[in-house]
């Protein structure tokens, strides 16, 4: 029986991670229709599970950060505590109020937010980068005491 | 084809990029920047489309990237631009493109004899350990009557 074919909407996505995925060539994955290969992200940022801010860096929800194979453990909990401090950006947003649900946010005060979000970085997130910072400085001045295998945790 | 056979990406593309604004999260340097309504497609001294077709992407590819809306980044900085959607990945902008810039977009790994097809392009920038998102403009599927299966085409 001869092939008879309904073309579809053309225009396909391909996603590529080039350093992880087994493939050499983008071409030899399956590509997506521009919805599947984009939803993920509308959903990742529209649900508040990755949490950016200008200029002071981004939390992902979704990866919790894991213990180094190096490094103090009181450098791990105070990037630790950096990366809470980012997902806390979260609630911001609901006080102000975003839905997540919500393709148009109809009711997000976006003036206030970004006034609270000033605040919380200045008074929260910023001193938790510091500390972190100063605990690596420490990691970096001290390999012979800070190599720290995962194996004998 | 038509641009309206496009309307899938440019819709997605138009949300994500308008979701990230509302976000409030996108660099200071950088804004949203859509086509003229009234054209539907970018400016002639913002896209540069003879550039584009130089460095050799398709007539449909630059079809529909004179069609995109970009979170356009005046100043990168150290290469991140606009705001990262997921790890090292950023949104890429075409506009103000000149034909070597638009070539560098083809190629992969920064390799000259490792270019992307014509029909396709990049609609986003990855920084070594980040994700490519690549739009083929003429890639598509059919529905196969023979056998209700999927198959690629072109």
């Amino acid at each position: 029986m001869a092939l008879l074919t309904m073309p579809f909407e053309p225009g396909l996505v391909y996603v590529w991670d080039p350093m992880n995925d087994d493939v050499d060539e983008y071409f030899d994955l399956h590509p997506v229709s521009p919805r599947q290969a984009f939803q993920p992200l509308l959903d990742k940022f529209r649900g508040l599970r990755r949490l950016v801010a200008p200029e002071h860096g981004q939390a992902d929800m979704d990866a919790i950060p894991q213990r180094w194979q190096f490094g103090t453990e009181q450098h791990f909990l105070a990037e630790n505590r950096v990366w809470e401090s980012m997902c806390g950006l979260a609630g911001l947003y609901l006080d102000c109020g975003w839905d997540v649900s919500a393709v148009v946010q109809t009711a997000f005060r976006s003036r206030e937010f970004t006034e609270k979000r000033s605040e919380y970085m200045r008074e929260m997130v910023e001193p938790l980068k510091e500390l972190a910072y100063k605990e690596g400085q420490f990691n970096r001045q001290h390999p012979q005491i800070c190599s720290w295998s995962l194996d004998s945790a | 084809m038509e641009l309206s056979r496009h309307s899938e990406l440019i819709a997605v593309v138009t949300e994500l990029w308008e979701l990230l604004d509302t976000l409030a999260i996108v660099k200071p340097e950088a804004s949203l920047q859509r086509p003229p309504s009234n054209s539907g497609i970018h400016r002639a001294d913002r896209f540069h489309a003879n550039a584009a077709l130089a460095a050799g992407f398709s007539p449909e590819a630059v079809r529909v990237i004179s069609a995109l809306p970009y979170l356009h980044d005046s100043q990168p900085d150290m290469g991140q631009r606009a705001v990262e959607i997921c790890g090292s990945t950023f949104p890429l902008s075409y506009l103000d493109f000149d034909e070597e810039q638009f070539g560098d977009q083809r190629e992969i790994f920064a390799d000259p004899d490792n270019l992307i097809l014509p029909s396709a392009f990049r609609l986003t920038w990855q920084n070594v350990n980040g994700w490519e998102y690549i739009y083929d403009a003429e890639k598509s599927i059919a529905l196969s009557l023979s056998d209700h299966s999927l198959e690629w085409l072109c």
